[in-house]
């Protein structure tokens, strides 16, 4: 048993000391597919119950303006059972043409936004609370994963996403003791980044470059700008980017079940993730992406644009995306 | 004039020193020990060439002897025929007319081959001593750095002589007082000469101590060959080859440049034996099986070097006494204590470690120790070059280990009582966690004490051994992924060997195993293999959890007949049963095996095998949530067959070919039951391996010794049929083409060796990528394999590795120190190819840069 962990181990720190050469994930240079929202319409809800109608979204990079730009949905539909779905088969995924017409495979529509109608899974529910009774550590995860296809084709060029949709029981479990097991999650909601000289300095005290407005009351001195956020200049050079959520639309904590059905609580990890089609990250030169809630960044003096990409490692997601000026 | 006493104190000197060692026993079975080292019993002195004496030459001449299991010299062959050509011919006649009384191995007569040095000293008659003189110098000879007695040791005073007893000591009568020069002659030794001054009437008690010519410990090597019941075999004497560059002294990584085994990515200590998973070679460790060889995977080896005695690698079609394996079998034998108080302290770039041996409660023990020191050196800098880091290693890699051994007549036998035992840790803490659980921990423990008792009545030999253990493996990544387990163990071996008669033995034996064990997983939950998933994403509330308590045995029973069956062939065959209470199918399996040897002619030697060959699944592929408790025995055909040739030089030649077979190994699955549940692994993986082994190897001569290993080997798997590779073979992720080893070690003068060690080697196989998915949940890309499994090749390994030792003698101690640099030309061998984020490039990783290291021991 310790022998492939220990391998492991050493595998990750001989990389750790390593430098690729690679251009780094958060430079934007083409198409890309940053992130995939699902909610319910009317709600902030993440997860979708029979009948619910849910809004996808797919935030698209397309830099070099690449034309026409067509995004397609589709999904495989679950029938409860552990059986591999194509929608998540990379021997599948390596002809995407085909999957999207092979049987099983369904299509949702098209466009960077949709709105889909959460089909009849009813059997696979059945499948899925019989085997949480039977055991009780399944209970905290008493779901149905849906596998979203997003296919974004512009210019040649293609990128292909996958999403996770979760599907839960409602009344199915209502009266059982499988109930409030497994905690509904909504979609996070970032609140505001600002950029301060350095970490020592109170986020709050920061430039609000990328601060969502109604009116001027949330941007100090710098009025709201026409693209909804506050109309303060990026300031070119090295500064440090700060990112708050909403603590007011966080999730109550979700449980962990033990194999006796004991139930520890976790509160959600909130993960920042960072894009720009200019610019510099200099703490993320090696593998792995540009993330956490302070980033050093070393903003172009062009027009660049920026996205950070807020999910609660249960399948909500939230972003902002600003395009700022030159200058 | 001719002084043949001295000539017959120089063989008589000869073998103590080989007495201190076991054979080495090119093929001796496991149990094999030198019991008894052989003794002159009829000198016959060899003539001094005229013309040398006439000319005042002295000089020795080095030989190899092959003593038979009667005591008859069967071979010997000038190694070094010394500064005058009649000195060979002299000395290989003489010494062809010797007859000694035989080596015993195991308490049994059996034949050795010994490194014989016959000294040609020219000096004046000793004068007959006076009848009844007086004692007048009187001492003991012992060895400068060891204290080693010097027995048989020519003592020349003034012109009397006289001879060390076995105790090194000595008296000299009758010489006239006033100065007196002192001559001591010992075939390992240097000459040594000191006026002492005599005074009448009185007597002078002196020690002297003699510089040994060479320090070197291949001096003492024995070589024998008995008859082994595995066609291939590599025996390997620690003493031999613990200067190897490369390893650092650590004498199990020398395993890796056998014939058969590929190279380790990072030099890590994964032993892929012929082509099988590393789990698949089995460790024992006198006569004990160990959970694992290596601490961290690589870094050193969890049994000192110091307390090795010698090693077996058995790389397959090994006999019935081994089992529960479907690659090789390694087998580690602890020497003695010795019967004098000694020790020894070492440290090097990772570790320090202490031994402690002599005599104890009417037996001899030794106790080793060590400990890493990486942790100690990393609290002192890291937090002056990386403090953040620092911060968060709140354990840095530690490991320690022990090993101890107390032996003891018992019962007409020999007990050891044997304790072993290793731990190492490792735990990081992100900054990030509030809750200050652990990014990261790593704890694996092993501890095992045993009693072994061997015991020759007659023609029967019993070895017995039953051993305690406890396993423990601990590993925590957050609140992602963790194993928390226990396994506490009885084993017990026994082989009863019997001797029916000139041509045939017979041996049985019982091999069992009773474990218990605790343990508790928790992880995600495990999809389809290969489907796109949330790769290294925390996801609590998705964590499967499993905890289990129980037991289980694993008897396992043979039966051997070893079968001259004409002079020239020998037929050995066994068969062997295994059970495994865990399994829920069939619990048991019998394996057949057999094996010939053919002596086509003197030095040549013609072998084959054949086998069945079994092993249960590993603990966590039977567990409920991560494997699949229905999984049943894994099974292999070994075939093999050889040759082995004697060449001059002290060389011999081995070419090997084996094809393995392999079926019902455990793959993953795309299976589900029929709830719909993921049967996530199944028996249904195939698998071969085929190649040609050649091993050139030089037992030590004239300074010189070391081995050119080469290795073509195929090794292929069919995965599951659920799998989108069937019905396609592919290669086994460690395929090596073609393995090249050359291990030299050299002596000079000076007690300096210098060695080298030079490999080349395939590159291993890789699957090639066909563009990526991103996974919107986690914001990384997945990679799509491309169509053929490990279709890629990376390219070819080569690496030089260097080392230096020098050893000081003082008048008590010892120390020796070395420098061991790997990858000497700093050439970038790529270990596997990295992907960039979307997948669209890789990037070869290199493997271990130029990496100097220094040790220094010193022993007392």
């Amino acid at each position: 048993m310790p022998r492939p962990v220990t391998l492991a181990a050493a595998l990750a720190l001989a990389l750790s000391a390593c430098n690729t050469g690679f251009a780094p994930q958060y430079l934007v240079a083409d198409l890309r597919i940053l992130a995939v929202r699902s909610q319910v319409t009317g709600s902030l809800a993440a997860d979708a119950r029979l009948g619910d109608t849910v809004r996808l979204t797919a935030l698209v990079a397309n830099p070099l303006g690449r034309a026409p730009l067509r995004i397609r949905w589709a999904t495989c539909i679950p029938d409860g059972t552990e059986a591999l779905p194509p929608c998540l088969d990379p021997e599948a995924l390596r002809d995407v043409d085909s999957l999207l017409a092979a049987p099983g495979v369904v299509a949702l529509g098209e466009g960077s936004s949709i709105e889909v109608t959460v089909p009849e899974v009813a059997g696979a529910f059945d499948r899925l609370i019989a085997r949480a009774e039977a055991e009780p550590a399944l209970a905290c995860r008493l779901y149905l994963e849906l596998p979203v296809l997003v296919v974004a084709d512009a210019g040649g060029k293609r990128e292909v996403a996958v999403k996770r949709v979760r599907l839960i029981p409602g009344s199915e479990i209502a009266a059982t003791e499988l109930a409030g097991a497994y905690v509904t999650n909504s979609n996070p909601v970032p609140l505001a980044v600002r950029r301060v000289p350095s970490e020592d300095v109170p986020c709050g005290e920061g430039v609000p470059v990328l601060v969502p407005c109604w009116d001027a009351t949330a941007c100090d001195a710098a009025g709201c700008g026409a693209d909804g956020f506050c109309a303060a200049g990026f300031p070119a050079g090295r500064g440090v980017l700060c990112a708050r959520a909403d603590p007011g639309a966080a999730d109550p904590p979700y449980y962990q079940c033990a194999p006796d059905g004991a139930r520890t609580p976790f509160f959600e990890s909130l993960d920042w993730q960072w894009y720009v089609t200019a610019g510099r990250f200099p703490e993320f030169t090696g593998v792995g992406n540009a993330t956490g809630d302070a980033v050093e960044f070393e903003a172009p003096a062009g027009p660049f644009t920026i996205w950070v990409i807020l999910r609660d490692g249960r399948g909500g997601e939230a972003w902002f995306e600003r395009q700022v000026p030159g200058g | 004039m001719r002084i043949h006493a001295l000539l017959l104190g120089a063989a008589l000197a000869a073998f103590p020193a080989a007495a201190q060692t076991a054979p080495n026993a090119e093929e001796p079975p496991a149990a094999g020990v030198l019991t008894r080292a052989p003794e002159l019993i009829a000198f016959v002195p060899a003539e001094y060439p005229p013309d040398a004496e006439a000319a005042g030459i002295e000089g020795s001449v080095e030989l190899s002897i092959v003593i038979d299991e009667h005591g008859e010299v069967q071979q010997a062959v000038v190694v070094d025929p010394g500064p005058h050509p009649g000195f060979a011919a002299a000395a290989l006649h003489a010494v062809q007319q010797f007859r000694f009384r035989p080596a015993e191995i195991d308490g049994k007569p059996a034949p050795v081959e010994i490194a014989y040095r016959y000294d040609f000293v020219l000096r004046r008659a000793p004068p007959p001593p006076p009848v009844e003189a007086p004692v007048m110098l009187t001492g003991r000879v012992i060895e400068r750095g060891t204290r080693t007695p010097v027995a048989g040791a020519s003592v020349d005073v003034g012109g009397v002589a006289t001879e060390t007893d076995a105790d090194g000591r000595f008296a000299v009568r009758g010489v006239a007082p006033g100065p007196a020069q002192v001559r001591i002659v010992s075939a390992e030794h240097e000459t040594f000469t000191v006026t002492e001054t005599i005074e009448a009437g009185k007597q002078l008690e002196v020690e002297y101590r003699l510089s040994r010519r060479s320090y070197d410990p291949y001096e003492a090597v024995v070589r024998g060959e008995r008859p082994r019941r595995e066609v291939s075999v590599h025996t390997l004497e620690v003493e031999e080859i613990r200067t190897i560059a490369g390893t650092q002294g650590d004498t199990l990584k020398v395993i890796q440049n056998l014939p058969g085994v590929a190279r380790s990515p990072f030099g890590i200590g994964l032993l892929v034996v012929r082509g099988s998973e590393p789990a698949e070679t089995n460790v024992y460790l006198d006569g004990i099986p160990v959970p694992l060889l290596f601490h961290f995977g690589g870094i050193t080896s969890v049994v000192s070097s110091d307390v090795i005695e010698s090693l077996e690698f058995l790389p397959g079609n090994f006999a019935t006494r081994y089992g529960r394996a479907l690659g090789g079998t390694v087998d580690l034998r602890t020497r003695e204590g010795r019967d004098a108080f000694h020790g020894a302290a070492q440290l090097d770039v990772f570790d320090g470690r202490v031994e402690l041996e002599g005599p104890l409660a009417g037996g001899t023990g030794f106790l080793a120790v060590r400990r890493s020191w990486v942790d100690a050196v990393l609290a002192v800098v890291l937090p002056r070059v990386a403090p953040d880091t620092a911060n968060e290693l709140r354990v840095a890699p530690r490991y320690w280990d022990y090993q101890g051994k107390w032996s003891r007549p018992l019962l007409g036998g020999t007990l050891s009582l044997l304790a072993y035992g290793s731990d190492d840790k490792l735990e990081f803490v992100d900054r990030s966690e509030s809750s200050g659980r652990p990014t990261f921990y790593l704890s694996t423990v092993f501890h095992r004490v045993g009693a072994r008792w061997r015991r020759t009545i007659g023609p029967a030999r019993n070895d017995l051994v039953v051993a305690l253990g406890r396993d423990s493996f601990d590993v925590l990544q957050s609140s992602n992924f963790g194993i928390l387990s226990e396994i506490r163990s009885l084993t017990l071996r026994d082989a009863l060997t019997w001797r029916a008669s000139e041509r045939l033995t017979l041996e049985a034996g019982v091999d069992g195993i009773f474990r218990s064990f605790d343990y508790s997983i928790y992880a995600p939950p495990l999809n389809a293999p290969g489907s796109i998933d949330q790769q290294g994403q925390e996801r609590p509330e998705a964590t499967v959890g499993e905890s289990a308590r129980g037991s289980w045995l694993a008897p396992a029973g043979y039966v051997e007949a070893d079968w001259r069956a004409t002079t020239r062939l020998r037929l050995v065959a066994g068969l062997r049963l295994d059970g495994d209470s865990r399994l829920r199918g069939r619990k048991t399996w019998l394996d057949p095996r057999v094996s010939a040897f053919y002596d086509l002619r003197a030095g040549t030697l013609l072998t084959a095998a054949a086998g069945l060959f079994g092993s249960a699944p590993q603990v966590q592929d039977l567990t409920e949530s991560f494997g699949n408790p229905e999984l049943g025995a894994q099974h292999g055909l070994h075939l093999s067959l050889g040759v082995r040739q004697a060449l001059p030089w002290s060389a011999r030649l081995e070419l090997t070919g084996f094809y393995k077979r392999l079926w019902d190994l455990v793959v993953p699955t795309r299976a589900t039951d029929a709830q719909g549940n993921l049967e996530q692994l199944s028996n249904r993986g195939h698998g071969r391996a085929f190649g040609l082994e050649v091993l050139l190897r030089r037992e030590l001569a004239r300074g010189l010794f070391g081995w050119l290993s080469y290795t073509w080997s195929r090794s292929d798997r069919q995965d599951d049929p659920t799998m989108p590779s069937y019905p396609e073979w592919h290669p086994f992720p460690l395929d090596q083409r073609h393995i090249l080893a050359l291990v030299l070690s050299y002596r000079l003068r000076g007690d300096w060796i210098l060695g080298t060690r030079v490999r080349g080697v395939s590159g291993n196989p890789y699957t090639p990528l066909d563009g990526s998915v991103y996974d919107a949940d986690s914001g990384r890309y997945q990679c799509i394999p491309a169509p053929g499994r490990y279709s890629g090749r990376l390219p070819g390994f080569f690496q030089a590795d260097a080392r230096l030792d020098k050893r000081f003698v003082f008048r008590s101690w010892m120390m020796s120190v070395y420098v061991d640099v790997q990858n000497v030309t700093n050439r970038e061998n790529a270990e596997f190819r990295f992907p960039s984020y979307d997948c669209s490039q890789t990037v070869a990783i290199p493997s271990v840069p130029v990496l100097p290291a220094l040790g220094l021991r010193a022993e007392w």
